[in-house]
């Protein structure tokens, strides 16, 4: 294994001092608006748990479910963008991305984000994250017209602003390595050749899927427009939701990537050991870009209309992007840190337990693509343990372990190794006991979706109750880490 | 829920669904029956309430009467799951029973008519009795139980409507009558109601089946007419078994990505299909763009 090529200082976006504060400064900016929204958003999960078990009795369903999506939604844009400002750091010191677009983008997700708030805590648009079609247009007096208006503007906002993002990361890497540099094709033809650290191999193959789901947005929110629009079209339901989950699952699938990929950059700085590109690593994820495109199908098993042969697809799909990007990600994680000095501070256990809990999600994930499985489990709170385990304990221990290292890196305050076990215990504890009680509902039949639990699902309620308890443990976590990386990187802005 | 449901009664009105008011026979049949003392067996007493509780009295005058406050029909996204009233019946031999001694034993069809109706019923139970035996399961895995609005009618007489449809001794159908006060809470339950003509001859109320499993109505099937197809739905949801449903796209749809068939079950693909390929298509013009045509060095 070859060591990863140091980029010339030349090549890099951190060229001059005044740039790499530039960019530490920005960086840090979006890690405090990350750990702000990710709070808040944590305690509207909490609110939802609440009233599940009836705790909290006086929030009414209409309300329930406007939380629910702007939790659902404000989750999956919140670390999609906190993975996007960590890869860009990261990928400064490789070629220089443009750092106006970095602050475009930043002002695009902010615009996007408020909008989003509004529509939702005042307009009470409550379709859930996946806004399936046509849901948005039968509000059932709920919420306004200018709440699917504002919703629509609000992902339209986020859609150009991320795909500018993307485009412009992409380019950046364009400037400095070919196509077949950056994914590795010469190890893979077994070539020499210039290394291609695996951090740039992971984040091209991720930004180049990136382009796919950014399309089907663009396409479906279009389709979206036309019909609201008073043009007399209607849009085919089918149609709406294959473009919808390609969009959706893409955007989840491209965040976990880029948290791989700070992984992949980061935890050999505490270890004895370093990664490189092999054969492997560079199939592996020259795989994924493809695969990506086809797992989505795993969210249309219950639409029989659904061609037999996109089904099956979707659960082989499914089979095997887990080869790639998961398990060769978990033995490159331990091959890290096997038998190997590792300096252990909140960062990486965050980083090492966020990839340990990627993979316990992703078996959860290959049960849940399994046809015969899926249709018992599917609408069940099942599939909230799977998403919570991959995205909380995955690529959110992950982002929060970068952010932890940049506030560490920034202010010059040494890691607090005490503290450090205390954070990640209670926010292991916490998560794990969360997505556990999920999962048991889900076995006992409890339904996702229900705000309040009718009699003969009265169980829900009791695991709700208990699940309270958990993310008790969890917010306690969280705000040791908030904490501990919030005035690192508050001190770092001044540094 | 079934399109086309229909209303049986003394009123003619334009509403949709209403299939017995909208033919011109049907609608002499309805003005006979309502004007036709021959057909009444006796008059409505004075004191006689709708399943609704309104004195028929007080719905006006002549043959033709058409209500203020005209009831939708029902709707079943409406009342999904909703408790079903367990109303009291006395069965065609003459015991007392219970609704929910009925469906403790297996899930119920439950529909309301009265014997002496000329006019909607007796079509609309043959079209019952044919699907229930196109279907299959009639005794083994549901009951269909047919009671009667009316309180005239006599368990003798839900009786003689048995043996005038064919059903006399058939396994799993239970013929019955129930008062006034428990018919007007079943009916409220299942969002059917009853409103008698000023004289007390013919009913308007919609031919509706009520699914129900475990006191709880799973499935609402309105018309005049039971299609085997529709009533194989209705049994399957209450063997717990997943009913396909898809809403067909309607013409002003621009983009389908498949065109399913329903009489075959077959899918085929369209041209909305290739929009599902445009993010594909996206992903490789798009890196061949940024990355095609730029001097890297590496």
């Amino acid at each position: 294994m070859a060591e990863p090529t140091a980029p010339a200082a030349t090549t890099t976006g951190l060229a001059t001092e005044a740039t790499a504060r530039s960019w530490r400064r920005s960086t840090l900016v979006w890690m405090l608006v990350v750990f702000a929204l990710f709070l808040i958003l944590a305690l509207l999960g909490l609110a939802m748990r609440l009233v599940q078990g009836e705790i909290w009795t006086a929030l009414p369903p209409e309300v329930f479910y406007a939380v629910l999506t702007l939790h659902g939604l404000g989750m999956v844009g919140v670390w999609y963008v906190g993975a996007m400002a960590g890869v860009s750091y990261r990928l400064a010191r490789f070629v220089a991305p443009s750092r106006a677009v970095n602050r475009l983008a930043f002002g695009g997700t902010l615009l996007g984000v408020v909008l989003l708030i509004a529509v939702t805590l005042f307009g009470r648009f409550g379709t859930g994250w996946y806004f399936l079609h046509p849901l948005p247009f039968h509000s059932g007096g709920v919420w306004p017209d200018w709440a699917v208006t504002g919703f629509f503007a609000s992902l339209g906002v986020l859609g150009v602003s991320w795909t500018i993002w993307t485009v412009d990361l992409l380019r950046a890497i364009a400037r400095r390595y070919s196509l077949g540099g950056a994914l590795a094709w010469h190890v893979l033809a077994g070539r020499e050749g210039p290394a291609t650290p695996p951090f740039i191999l992971v984040t091209t193959a991720t930004l180049i899927s990136a382009l796919a789901a950014f399309v089907a947005a663009v396409v479906v929110l279009v389709l979206f427009v036309v019909e609201w629009l008073p043009t007399g079209v209607a849009n085919d339901p089918l149609l709406m939701k294959n473009l919808i989950f390609f969009f959706g699952h893409g955007l989840v699938n491209i965040t976990m990537y880029l948290g791989v990929a700070l992984v992949y950059d980061l935890l050999p700085e505490f270890t004895s050991r370093k990664l490189a590109t092999n054969r492997l690593v560079a199939a592996a994820w020259n795989l994924a870009i493809f695969l990506v495109l086809a797992v989505y199908f795993h969210h249309l098993y219950m639409d029989f209309v659904q061609p037999r042969f996109l089904q099956y697809l979707g659960q082989i799909g499914s089979y095997l992007i887990s080869i790639p990007a998961a398990v060769i990600s978990i033995f490159s994680t331990l091959y890290l840190v096997w038998k190997a000095r590792v300096r252990w501070n909140l960062t990486s256990l965050f980083l090492f337990f966020g990839v340990m809990g990627w993979a316990i999600g992703g078996v959860e994930a290959v049960i849940d693509s399994t046809i015969a499985a899926n249709f018992r489990f599917h609408n069940t709170l099942w599939v909230p343990s799977h998403f919570h385990t991959y995205y909380l304990l995955g690529v959110v221990m992950m982002i929060l372990a970068f952010a932890h290292h940049l506030g560490e890196e920034t202010s010059g305050l040494p890691a607090n190794g005490r503290l450090g076990r205390w954070t990640t215990g209670l926010f292991l504890a916490g998560g794990y006991g969360l997505v556990l009680l999920f999962a048991l509902a889900g076995a006992d039949s409890v339904p996702r979706r229900y705000s309040n639990y009718p009699a003969e699902l009265i169980q829900g309620v009791d695991y709700a109750r208990v699940s309270v308890a958990f993310i008790a443990l969890l917010l306690a976590g969280v705000l040791l880490y908030l904490w501990e990386a919030g005035r690192r990187c508050v001190r770092g802005l001044s540094a | 829920v079934t399109a086309g449901g229909a209303r049986a009664g003394c009123r003619q009105r334009a509403a949709s669904g209403c299939s017995v008011a909208r033919s011109p026979l049907a609608s002499l049949l309805l003005l006979a029956a309502a004007a036709g003392p021959a057909l009444a067996a006796d008059p409505a007493p004075a004191d006689r309430r709708s399943a609704d509780g309104t004195a028929a009295s007080e719905q006006g005058a002549g043959a033709v009467v058409v209500a203020a406050d005209e009831p939708d029909l029902p709707r079943e996204d409406e009342r999904i799951y909703a408790r079903v009233f367990d109303a009291e019946l006395t069965d065609a031999a003459g015991a007392p029973r219970r609704l929910s001694e009925l469906w403790r034993r297996r899930p119920l069809i439950v529909t309301l008519v009265f014997a002496r109706c000329a006019l909607i019923c007796p079509p609309y139970l043959r079209s019952l009795a044919r699907a229930v035996d196109a279907v299959g399961g009639a005794g083994e895995q549901f009951d269909v139980v047919v009671l009667s609005f009316d309180p005239r009618d006599t368990p003798e007489e839900m009786a003689a409507l048995a043996v005038r449809l064919g059903l006399d001794g058939e396994p799993g159908w239970t013929f019955g009558t129930t008062s006034p006060a428990a018919a007007a809470g079943l009916a409220d339950s299942i969002g059917a109601w009853v409103r008698w003509d000023p004289a007390g001859v013919a009913a308007d109320h919609p031919a509706m089946l009520a699914a129900v499993d475990g006191g709880r109505l799973v499935r609402l099937l309105v018309g005049a007419t039971v299609p085997p197809r529709r009533l194989r739905e209705v049994v399957w949801e209450l063997r717990h078994e997943l009913v396909p449903s898809y809403p067909l796209p309607s013409e002003r749809v621009l983009f389908r990505c498949f065109r399913y068939r329903p009489e075959t079950g077959g899918v085929a693909v369209d041209w909305g299909f290739l929009l599902l390929l445009a993010p594909g298509a996206g992903m490789l013009l798009g890196t061949l763009a940024i990355f095609g045509g730029r001097p890297a060095r590496v």
